[in-house]
Order: C-alpha cells, then structure tokens, then sequence
C-alpha cells in the first residue's frame, strides 16, 4: 500500500514534474505553476488517494489534467480554422509528393531517442507550427490522447482535426529531417 | 492506379487515420495497396511513428530554479497552515 509524503514532493517530484510540463507547454513560469497548482490540488484532495498507485503517479496524474485543462481554457481564444486539406506546399495538384518535401532517407536514427540535442530540435520544430496544429500536436503525441477526446477538449470539428493533425505531422517530419536527421557539420 | 491506390496525399492522410483506427475497410486496403508500392510514403509512415515516440519521451532538461522551489514550497506551506489553523 502506498502512502502520501507531502513535505517530500518538491525535492522528490519536483523536477520531474517540472520536466514534463515544460515541452508541453512551452513557458517556464507556467509550468512552474502547474507544478504549484499540482502539489496544492494533491494536497487538499490526499484523503482521496487510496494508495492503489505510486505517489509518483498519482501526482503525474493530476499534472496531466492541469495540462489538458490549460488547453481547455486556452482554445476558447479564437483562431481561423483550416476548412479544407490544402498543402500545395507538399503535394502537387494530382497529390504526388513534391521534389523539394519528398521525404528522404534519415542518416541518424540510430542515436538515442532521448538524445538532449534532439529534443531540443524537436522542440524547436513543434514551436514552428502554427497554434492549433501545435496544440493538436502536442495532445496527441506527448500526451498520447486520441483524436475524439482532443476534438473535445479544443472545441473544433473531427474534419478539422485530421487537417490540423495531418499538416502538423508534415512539417513536423519535413523539420526535424532538415535540423536533425540529415543536418550535415553534426557534432 | 491511382483510383486502386490513392495519392501520396491521400496516403499521408490515410495512415494518420488508421493509426486511430478510423480508417474504413476499402481505404485501408487501399492504403495497404499503396504502401506496398511506394517506398517514400513507407518512409513517412515510419518516420512520423519515430518522432512519435521520440515525441512521447520529451522532457525538459533544467530543474526547477530555487525561486520557483522557494515559491512552491511557500505556498504549500501556507496550504497546511490553513488547515491545522
């Protein structure tokens, strides 16, 4: 059975959940809050806590709704949403890939996933998409959810969802093969 | 052919789609079709899972800076204190 430590959670678990919120939002102040907000919402409900999981995930647990909360809140802010798949820029007008986006042979996939430099690239590209295709990036692939709930959570339609998420998906490949896969003068 | 097999877009499109299992019956054998025969959106497939789960294992590399520490452990602090005050 697991139990709570309260006055250990910022030297146990405050690094790691700081780490996690980070690249998912993007901002150092607010994931320090939903740190904050995390430990205090831990707090006030621990009588909750039934000590079927670890400590470590229930808190993580309670960061990850702060961070879906977060993108509740702030798709309410308007943003024109595509209406219709148009990537002149990657395909030609009969839908074959175009030359200069075909995808290419990647030289480094045998370096470390968690290789430093390389999140730090793929940081960089996720921080080139645009707004929404950034937010449906982020829900699906470093939160893992599926389309339904992120449809959910940002308010917007399933058909903008497969544009948003296919587009996203596009440039985050064409990116990260032009600043990290194939970047020549590597380290 | 390109009725049987569909477009590198369609294709692109496709394999987002079936990852989520949203993808019906004729267009996943269309999409299988397509896959068979073009090695580059082969390529996109595997690339796109790479970063995935490349995507998935993102992590910030700095600690919290002692300000933040000092901040959260203020307000925790004052949590308690509300409670056995």
């Amino acid at each position: 059975m697991n139990v709570l430590n309260p006055d250990q959670w910022i030297d146990r678990f405050g690094d790691l959940l700081f780490q996690y919120a980070l690249p998912r939002v993007n901002d150092t102040l607010l994931a320090e809050d939903l740190v904050q907000d995390t430990f205090l919402s831990a707090y006030r409900s621990r009588s909750l806590f039934r000590g079927e999981t670890s400590e470590k995930n229930w808190l993580f647990t309670i960061l990850k709704r702060k961070i879906i909360d977060h993108y509740r809140k702030k798709s309410s802010a308007t943003e024109a949403l595509p209406e219709e798949i148009d990537e002149e820029e990657w395909f030609t007008e009969s839908g074959a890939w175009r030359p200069e986006t075909v995808p290419g042979r990647w030289e480094r996939v045998h370096e470390d996933l968690e290789n430093r430099e390389l999140a730090e690239t793929l940081e960089k590209c996720q921080n080139h998409l645009r707004e929404k295709q950034k937010q449906v990036y982020i829900l699906k692939y470093l939160e893992e959810m599926d389309g339904d709930e992120i449809c959910k959570v940002l308010g917007i339609s399933s058909s903008n969802y497969w544009i948003l998420i296919h587009r996203a998906r596009l440039q985050m490949r064409d990116c990260m093969e032009k600043h990290w896969f194939n970047k020549k003068n590597k380290k | 052919m390109k009725a049987v097999m569909g477009s590198c877009k369609e294709a692109t499109d496709w394999i987002s789609r079936q990852e989520e299992g949203k993808l019906g019956v004729r267009k996943r054998i269309q999409l299988w079709i397509h896959l068979r025969l073009c090695e580059v959106c082969r390529q996109f497939q595997w690339q796109s899972h790479m970063l995935g789960q490349a995507g998935k294992k993102l992590r910030g590399a700095d600690p919290l800076s002692d300000e933040a520490r000092k901040r959260i452990d203020d307000q925790l602090f004052n949590e308690k204190q509300k409670e056995s005050g």
